[in-house]
């Protein structure tokens, strides 16, 4: 693994609060683990936005629930793209906030360059929370869904 | 490559039944072809108008590692140059990043792409859409046919048939696979796309799914396939990679359409 794939990951660590975070890519595996330090300030910013500062949406100021999740109770984004809740634009979603899923279950979908790449349940459990909104651009491995 | 060909005559979606075969079937390179479809889609549930003398078609292809959105442009290159051999005046033809396909600036077919999980590992079907040997006459009467859409047929006023251009393009698929996977085969693939892509050297706009207006030049694709973008913001340059959202060329100053 290079050292900017590193660089991603340990940017994507911090984007996302991760204490821990562990990739396997054939058969490369890293784990990277951070220690407990003071809370950041979570700053999305989306996949095209053009580039006037003014368009960077503000600042999340940090509290206790914001943004911190279990990785193990969560579904990830498995790449760099748009999230999209249904199927198509007028179809219900997938899935709601207290449905049961089953391991397998299509959640979402995450579309990359017109590639509609379905994003399944890896467990079985119950949604607790939807973590993003309906066509909004997502970055590899960030929360999409919690398990309750 | 061995492929498992499953020809039909008419059907809701070649993509509604690829996903099935590739559940109940999982591991095979598979082609679903139909003379026509009742039902297509485009992207995001939009209907895709499918009638005789088209190619309408999903090909299945198990994945080996993870989703790769390049395989998407190796194929609009497959069918830029596989339809290309078979016209008498190839040079009218270009590709739009990320998946639409222009026969003289107007689109004439587009590629969607799902990946799914079948069986322990992921598919990809790729629907490729092409409107081939249909006059302008019918993609009139095709009240669900957008009217800037257009076909070889009346762009050039003859047209190879599907079964024809099919076999042209999965020669040139094949090729251009497996020469990605060889030492420096991605790069020589992405400059073979990106000299047929009509974006690249254009002014375009964008809007992203916030709503903002972002504007810049393409100017290149990356290694995964993203649009490269060089945009000036009050005098200082920097790049930009476009992986989502929806891209607009900018028309000469006659027609100013913005993003719908």
């Amino acid at each position: 693994m290079d050292t900017q794939r590193l660089k991603e990951l340990i940017e994507l660590m911090d984007r996302n609060q991760l204490e821990e975070l562990e990739v396997v890519d054939g058969e490369q595996r890293v784990r990277l683990r951070k220690k407990p330090e003071q809370t950041r300030e979570v700053v999305q910013v989306a996949a095209a936005v053009p580039a006037s500062p003014t368009s960077v949406p503000a600042a999340v100021p940090t509290s206790e629930q914001s943004a911190v999740v279990d990785p193990t109770m969560a579904v990830l984004s498995p790449m760099v793209g748009t999230f999209y809740r249904s199927p198509g634009p007028s179809a219900d979603p997938f899935i709601e906030i207290g449905d049961s899923v089953e391991e397998g279950q299509v959640l979402c979908i995450v579309e990359a360059m017109k590639v509609m790449n379905e994003v399944k349940a890896e467990r079985s459990g119950v949604i607790a929370s939807s973590l993003v909104e309906d066509g909004v651009p997502v970055e590899f491995g960030q929360p999409l869904f919690s398990f309750s | 490559m061995k492929w498992h060909w499953i020809r039909l005559e008419e059907t809701s979606s070649t993509q509604i039944v690829a996903k099935q075969l590739a559940e109940e079937d999982p591991g095979q390179h598979r082609i679903v072809i139909a003379r026509r479809q009742n039902s297509g889609k485009g992207r995001r549930g939009n209907s895709w108008q499918s009638p005789d003398g088209g190619l309408w078609c999903t090909l299945s292809i198990p994945l080996k590692g993870p989703a790769d959105p390049f395989l998407n442009l190796l194929l609009a290159l497959a069918v830029q140059e596989g339809v290309s051999a078979l016209l008498k005046e190839p040079a009218g033809l270009s590709i739009k990043w990320p998946n639409d396909l222009l026969a003289r600036g107007q689109k004439w077919g587009g590629i969607l792409s799902e990946v799914i999980s079948a069986g322990n590992g992921q598919e990809v079907l790729m629907g490729l859409g092409l409107n081939l040997q249909i006059s302008a006459a019918d993609l009139q009467k095709e009240t669900e046919i957008p009217s800037d859409a257009t076909s070889i047929m009346a762009e050039f006023g003859q047209s190879p048939s599907p079964e024809e251009s099919l076999e042209s393009i999965l020669s040139v698929f094949e090729e251009i696979l497996k020469e990605d996977s060889t030492l420096g085969g991605r790069s020589r693939n992405r400059l073979r796309i990106a000299s047929h892509l009509d974006t690249i050297g254009r002014s375009i706009i964008w809007k992203d799914l916030q709503g903002n207006i972002g504007e810049g030049e393409a100017v290149s694709i990356a290694e995964d396939g993203a649009l490269i973008v060089e945009i000036d913001s009050a005098g200082s340059k920097h790049m930009l990679e476009l992986r989502s959202g929806e891209v607009h060329h900018v028309r000469p100053a006659n027609d100013g359409s913005m993003p719908s």
